[in-house]
């Protein structure tokens, strides 16, 4: 056999091939086995992609969790911001939370508006209230704290109540019933046996409200009044020369 | 997806028969080339699904199934050096009687005679003559320069006849 024919003999065992069927089979085996692996690697991506959503939701779980959390936690210091100040309502002058009452009632006015006498006198109000409670209460260790508050405000609103005098944005009427809440609240203190002396600002609206008070004595005399109505004036000039001014305004009102 | 595979199966038409000769040529078995040569597509496109880079994929797939040859060899602990006295035994007896009838004396014993060759003869003569591979792509793989495949190739041939000549 020379190198030609050697040649041709290798050539020859090209006719090796393998079966036809196995080359088909073999083909479809090595991509189903690839198309399972892609199955695989597609359920275990999708497995990643729920254990992502799953951690995604228990995230979203936490930060609820957390948010949950922090709601109760909002929740519990409302209610006890509530309850403080819903407990503070009840309380009256020397207690511990008086001063968050005082800053509620502060803040309502703010919200709520109208002018600065009305809420001074409504103040007093209060306070005289405060006092009264606290006196029908026998809470004795209370008093002075109590009379102190009324005094104040008291204070607020009889300055407010002449200014208002004395910038003439009321009229006489209207000041009269003021000055009758004032005069009332001193008399329940007084028949519980506390008296509000009178203070640098009772005086200053005494002085406010003389001339108001004599001008209205004076258009009263020059007016045709009945008899009853001349004694009740005689008794306005008596309070009003006894220097008790806002009683006599008050005797005015009777008009 | 798709494209890789249609690219693979493209490769795997183009190179089913020659890995399947390269391998049944080296193990002499019809049942182990095709399991050899199975595992060889089936590992070269494991190579396609991960997106490595093959330049040269017959190359890629040559090596492979040489690689596999080796691992075959060992794990048996076999010899690819057979005997003239053991021939008969040699032959495949899982070889299909249509081979062995187109198989004439005479390829039959260059057949025989391949197997006895030094592997890289084997390679180079399967190939350059089996395959029509160009010496320059034969000289790629091996990664020997061109004239030295000649030679070998030359080697390889006067080789291989000494060995049909002895038998």
């Amino acid at each position: 056999m020379n190198e030609k024919q050697l040649i041709e003999a290798i050539k020859k065992l090209n006719e090796i091939k393998p079966r036809k069927e196995w080359v088909v089979f073999t083909k479809s085996q090595i991509f189903e086995g690839s198309a399972k692996t892609a199955v695989k690697r597609k359920k275990i991506a999708k497995k990643s992609f729920f254990a992502e959503k799953m951690l995604g939701v228990l995230d979203i779980f936490s930060i609820l969790t957390h948010q949950k959390k922090l709601a109760y936690a909002l929740a519990t210091l409302a209610l006890m911001v509530f309850g403080v100040f819903g407990f503070a309502q009840y309380t009256v002058p020397g207690d511990f939370l008086f001063s968050v009452k005082k800053v509620t009632e502060q803040s309502q006015t703010v919200l709520t508006g109208g002018n600065n006498l009305k809420n001074n006198l409504d103040s007093y109000n209060r306070r005289v209230q405060d006092l009264v409670r606290v006196v029908k209460e026998n809470k004795q260790s209370n008093i002075p704290s109590a009379i102190n508050e009324v005094k104040i405000s008291m204070a607020g609103a009889v300055k407010s109540l002449t200014e208002a005098v004395t910038q003439n944005r009321k009229n006489i009427k209207e000041i009269a019933v003021e000055v009758k809440k004032l005069e009332d609240n001193k008399r329940q203190l007084q028949t519980l046996g506390i008296d509000i002396s009178a203070t640098e600002d009772t005086k200053e609206l005494d002085i406010v409200l003389a001339p108001l008070v004599k001008s209205e004595i004076n258009n009263l005399e020059e007016a045709t009044l009945t008899e009853e109505q001349q004694i009740k004036l005689e008794a306005v000039k008596e309070l009003y020369d006894s220097g008790k001014f806002t009683e006599a305004l008050e005797g005015i009102l009777l008009f | 997806m798709d494209n890789t595979r249609e690219q693979f199966s493209n490769i795997y038409d183009q190179y089913i028969e020659k890995i399947y000769r390269f391998v049944y040529l080296k193990v002499n078995s019809q049942e182990i080339a095709e399991d050899i040569t199975s595992k060889v597509f089936l590992k070269g496109w494991g190579a396609y699904m991960d997106k490595k880079e093959i330049r040269n994929p017959g190359a890629f797939l040559y090596q492979i199934a040489g690689n596999m040859v080796i691992d075959h060899y060992r794990e048996k602990g076999r010899t690819k050096i057979v005997s003239a006295e053991n021939i008969p035994q040699a032959i495949d007896p899982g070889a299909n009687l249509q081979d062995m009838a187109i198989l004439s004396s005479d390829v039959n014993a260059v057949k025989v005679a391949m197997q006895k060759l030094k592997k890289d003869y084997q390679d180079i003569i399967m190939w350059h003559y089996l395959d029509d591979m160009p010496i320059a792509e034969v000289a790629k793989i091996m990664d020997k320069p061109a004239g030295t495949i000649r030679v070998m190739l030359h080697r390889g041939l006067k080789e291989l006849k000494d060995i049909i000549q002895e038998s």
